[in-house]
């Protein structure tokens, strides 16, 4: 285990100094490029799309890369005149953290804390596509809360959010190591405390992470080739991509790990620290068996545990799937449900190379879904499928970050929508940051659209928690953000709500296309259909120009807009 | 494999009925195979008619749930179950025995045990998704097997379609509120309290999924009544109106989808925010849920049955589900805390059922990814394939249906193991999810055509009804 430190996550102002986890950086960079030698070699062409021409084109692209266009940034990248430059700018940037805020709070069985400095950061701190991208990525390497042994851990669950953070743009294999050796991962997925099997006690290794990391986290299920589509037989059949003896040699492998710092196998007398440091060998209970791999591969017998896992995951990163697998599910959580296979195809190939002969590089591939023609275009050139529903507190977020939305008065800063507790967004919209159901996450990546024709393969994953309830709910919080939580709410009453400052907009709505243009561009991304356009253009005329009625002008076109289906789709 | 048929059905003419058949049975032939009911039977029409669907997410240790006692057949004996299971064993003298005795339940499951005791438990046994009958030769010659076994994603898929192949996303669920129908205007009899599912979802039938503790509103700004403090908005229900019909003609299917599913928010939320909420008119008498999320989901549930007929429902289709099943590890302190949630929750769900008077009326059936593995991986266990499942209610004919599997660890012809070192109890159905499926939904009025649409593999099987329905 290696123990460098400081450089490994710099996050300022950090209570406790997230802890290296796994091989450092270094090594693993090389490890990348090594294993890179071989693969094919042709010119590796990496997206340089070019700048936003309109205002619009700028929402887009942040409501994709950020938690949501806000006025600042929209004039940040038209300053910047270049996607890719917006892109250099945001790793320049300090990663925030949640884990200090967390810690500062003191009870590491109150949840609160976790999501209350989450939703600060994704209101107040630049470092947007990192975030993003560490949500995106908490939906793939997913842990939740609702896991009763996790419900107490909310260091350890704060320090996996940021290590997933500080790892949003290095290498996936380190990620995938520092995922896999991640204590909250190993009581997650009970890949803690597995042990070899033991015949006299009648017990064998435990399947779980095994299945998991191959199924959900790297390779899925068949065989694809590189643009993603499933590979087929002779006969026309997908090809599984695992049985389940490979699962069983694989659980082989991840035996022997531990909390760090107990004194057995079994200890119950766990330190809070050891709930956030990687998990350690103990080779007593490795299983030190010969193991067959991904492909044929094979682990001699003898080896440590920590050889082991550094073979096994080898082998997993090297296998074709996991450019397609992963630039998929990211394509889905940022830009859109149903992309071309070219799309994936060259999403993947910056997995696969990054131009510098580096496998795994997720800078390359965040960079290469966000800059590709069809997250640039797509609305345009496939306008029947291009986009995705958005993830139900993405309204909200985008919402508030339209409006610079201020806190509460209170002193902890916090953001709230009208229900006292921040909690409750999750009651309300059916989502919250690491409270997923299961390892599945919130929704399917094949989810199809409710009632869709037999055999059809358009999907949208985030309609799966867009029940009859929470879309009423989240349109009645946002409307009541609209129309009562904004500026004009008298101090006294607000507490502890945020509000949304809609001054910018009451001193153009005496103009009433200057404000639709002016909330066409900033909510849908200048996609405001004509019809629903001038039917809040209708409406918003009957209001007078004094200060009562360009108020109701603002509300009312911001609602029409924000309440319409329209919103809820992201193209 | 000779295995003799199960505990007997208990009431008299059920038995009657079913030593009738027997008589008539080739010897050997289990009781799985007896042609109980079948395609002669005409589709049930009269009265009303719910069935319930507890879906234990995550693949629920059902060999834990439902265990041999004094059935006294090798490999299917207590003493194999002792030894397999290791230190999960339950011991003898906790499990409480159901019908004959021959079998038992956890002695977390009280309720389970009572529900036996007045004739009101079914218990499915080995049963899982399958093309056809399936032989040990047959899984490692890997022929015709259902897809994606031991995943859990796939086989919840296939328990909730019925079938053996991933390419459907149709429910039977769904498919029974299909063959229900919907007048138009009106939400469909089709709820789920547990979240979206593939068991409800269909083509031409939507269901309304609800909550089990948020209290339904109604979706402000598109109906001019509502919130009218805010005083545009009955002036914005016109502009609301105008959008969800322009989204609904957008050429891109996610504008489509986004109109169509707030227009279903708005007749969902309008329809049942008076039959679901937490009102006098609503008592179902469920008390002391606290926490108990499946409770609180089947309050929901009897709340929606007490107001059938108010709702113009006389037949209705339920989903309930409650994850943490997939107990990998720490299954000894795990499965407690979720076999005693259930317990209470189906416990308090009788009650309530029997108060309002509708118990016959009422089938409730568990439902799981999968079986686990008999063995343990030190302190929990993994996915398997067969498991056991529970049919719950008045209409039920009480007894064992299937053909129990051999749980020993050498020579075993119902693992998939190839060796003896391989054998981990994971365990090949005797019983297909379809030959289950159909049962129920024959039950609820389906046709045998509807039936044989839904579950294009029945055929392959020798019995189309497994015969635990009246």
């Amino acid at each position: 285990m290696s123990t460098n430190s400081g450089s490994t996550f710099p996050i300022p102002g950090a209570v406790f100094d997230l802890p290296p986890v796994g091989p450092a950086p270094k090594e693993l960079a090389n490890l990348g490029r090594k294993l890179a030698t071989g693969t094919a070699s042709a010119p590796v062409v990496l997206p340089t799309a070019g700048g936003p021409e309109t205002p619009a084109d700028a929402v887009r692209f942040l409501n994709q890369a950020t938690f949501g266009a806000s006025p600042e940034t929209i004039d940040e990248l038209l300053s910047l005149g270049s996607y890719s430059a917006w892109i250099d700018r945001q790793l320049t940037l300090t990663p925030s953290a949640t884990r200090p805020f967390v810690a500062a709070a003191g009870n590491s069985s109150n949840s609160n804390p976790r999501h209350h400095i989450w939703w600060q950061n994704l209101m107040e701190q630049p470092d947007q596509l990192r975030q993003r991208m560490a949500f995106a990525w908490s939906q793939i390497f997913v842990v939740s809360d609702r896991d009763y042994i996790l419900s107490n851990s909310q260091y350890g669950m704060c320090n996996y959010y940021d290590m997933l953070a500080a790892g949003a743009f290095g290498n996936f294999r380190t990620l995938l190591e520092q995922v896999t050796l991640h204590p909250v991962m190993g009581v997650y997925l009970s890949m803690l405390r597995n042990e070899k099997a033991d015949r006299s006690r009648n017990i064998r290794p435990d399947e779980n992470f095994a299945r998991e990391v191959l199924q959900l986290f790297t390779i899925g299920l068949w065989e694809l080739a590189p643009d993603g589509q499933p590979r087929t037989d002779s006969a026309g059949q997908p090809i599984p991509t695992f049985d389940q003896v490979l699962v069983e040699e694989f659980a082989k492998v991840f035996t022997g790990w531990n909390f760090d710092n107990v004194r057995s196998w079994t200890d119950n007398n766990i330190p809070q620290l050891s709930r956030e440091t990687p998990m350690v060998a103990d080779e007593a209970f490795h299983d030190t068996t010969a193991k067959t791999l991904l492909g044929g591969e094979t682990i001699p017998s003898g080896g440590t545990a920590q050889q082991d896992l550094t073979a096994a995951l080898d082998n997993i990163f090297n296998h074709q799937n996991v450019g397609p697998f992963v630039a998929h599910l990211l394509i889905q959580r940022l830009v859109t449900s149903n992309p071309t296979p070219e799309y994936v195809g060259r999403v993947a190939a910056a997995f696969a190379n990054n131009g510098q002969g580096v496998r795994g590089d997720l800078e390359a591939v965040t960079r290469a879904i966000l800059l590709d023609p069809e997250a640039r275009d797509g609305h345009t050139t496939q306008p029947d499928t291009f986009g995705k529903v958005k993830e139900p507190i993405m309204r909200l977020s985008q919402v508030w970050r339209a409006f610079d939305a201020q806190p509460g008065p209170e002193a902890d800063g916090v953001y709230r929508p009208y229900a006292t507790s921040i909690e409750t967004i999750e009651t309300v919209t059916g989502q919250g940051v690491m409270r997923s159901p299961s390892v599945f996450n919130f929704f399917l990546p094949d989810n199809p659209i409710p009632g869709s024709a037999p055999g059809s393969t358009v999907v949208a994953p985030e309609m799966q928690i867009l029940t009859e309830i929470n879309i009423a709910s989240t349109n009645n919080m946002l409307l009541q953000q609209i129309y009562s939580d904004n500026h004009t709410r008298d101090a006294g009453m607000r507490a502890p709500i945020a509000q949304i400052q809609l001054q910018p907009e009451v001193a153009m709505a005496g103009d009433i296309d200057v404000l639709l243009d002016h909330l066409d561009t900033l909510l849908m991304a200048g996609q405001l259909p004509p019809g629903l356009r001038a039917a809040i253009r209708t409406q918003i005329a009957t209001h007078p120009t004094d200060a009562e009625g360009l108020l109701a002008r603002v509300t009312d076109a911001i609602y029409g807009m924000v309440g319409s289906p329209f919103h809820l789709v992201q193209k | 494999m000779t295995n003799p048929p199960l505990t007997l059905p208990r009431s008299t003419t059920t038995r009657r009925r079913f030593l009738a058949m027997a008589g008539t049975a080739a010897a050997g032939v289990t009781l799985s195979t007896m042609p109980f009911g079948g395609p002669a039977r005409a589709a049930q029409t009269t009265g009303p008619r719910t069935l319930v669907c507890i879906f234990l997410s995550g693949g629920a240790d059902s060999f834990n749930m439902y265990m041999p006692l004094d059935h006294d057949v090798a490999g299917q004996d207590y003493d194999t179950y002792r030894t397999t299971r290791g230190g999960f064993a339950v011991p003898a003298t906790d499990i409480l025995p159901v019908g004959n005795g021959d079998f038992g339940v956890h002695p977390l499951l009280p309720s389970v045990a009572a529900l036996a005791e007045s004739n009101r438990l079914a218990t499915v046994v080995n049963v899982g998704p399958l093309a056809r009958p399936t032989t040990k030769a047959d899984y490692l010659a890997q022929k015709a097997l259902p897809q994606n076994l031991f995943t859990h994603d796939a086989q919840r898929k296939l328990w909730q379609t019925g079938q053996s192949t991933l390419t459907s996303g149709q429910g039977w669920g769904g498919a029974v509120a299909n063959s229900i129908g919907t007048p138009t205007g009106q939400v469909s009899p089709s709820f789920s309290i547990g979240g979206s599912n593939v068991w409800q979802s269909n083509t031409d039938t939507t269901y309304s999924r609800l909550s089990p503790t948020v209290r339904i509103q109604r979706l402000a700004g598109y109906d001019g009544s509502l919130w009218n403090w805010i005083p545009s908005l009955s002036e914005m229900e016109g502009v609301m109106a105008s959008a969800l019909e322009e989204a609904a003609g957008s050429t891109n299917i996610l504008d489509q989808a986004a109109s169509t599913t707030i227009g279903q928010s708005i007749l969902a939320t309008e329809a049942l925010q008076e039959a679901t909420a937490d009102t006098e008119a609503n008592e179902v008498g469920m008390e002391d849920l606290g926490r108990n999320r499946l409770a609180l989901q089947l309050q929901q549930v009897a709340r929606l049955i007490k107001n059938r007929s108010s709702l113009g429902m006389d037949r209705q289709v339920f989903f309930v589900r409650i994850g943490g099943w997939d107990t990998h590890g720490q299954q000894a302190e795990r499965l407690p805390v979720l076999l005693s949630g259930l317990n209470q929750a189906i416990g308090s769900f009788q009650g309530a059922l029997d108060g309002l008077g509708v118990a016959d009326s009422v089938t409730t059936f568990t439902a799981s990814d999968f079986g686990r593995t008999l063995t343990i991986n030190g302190d929990g266990t993994d996915h398997g394939w067969g498991g056991h499942a529970f049919v719950m209610g008045g209409a039920v004919n009480p007894g064992a249906y299937g053909t129990f599997p051999s749980y020993s660890l050498e020579n075993n012809p119902d693992d998939v193991g190839e060796n003896s070192r391989d054998f981990a109890g994971r365990l090949i159905p005797s019983t297909a999810v379809c030959q289950h499926s159909a049962t129920l939904a024959r039950w609820m009025g389906m046709t045998e055509a509807e039936i044989d649409q839904t579950f294009p593999e029945l055929g392959n099987f020798p019995t189309r009804d497994l015969g635990f329905m009246r």
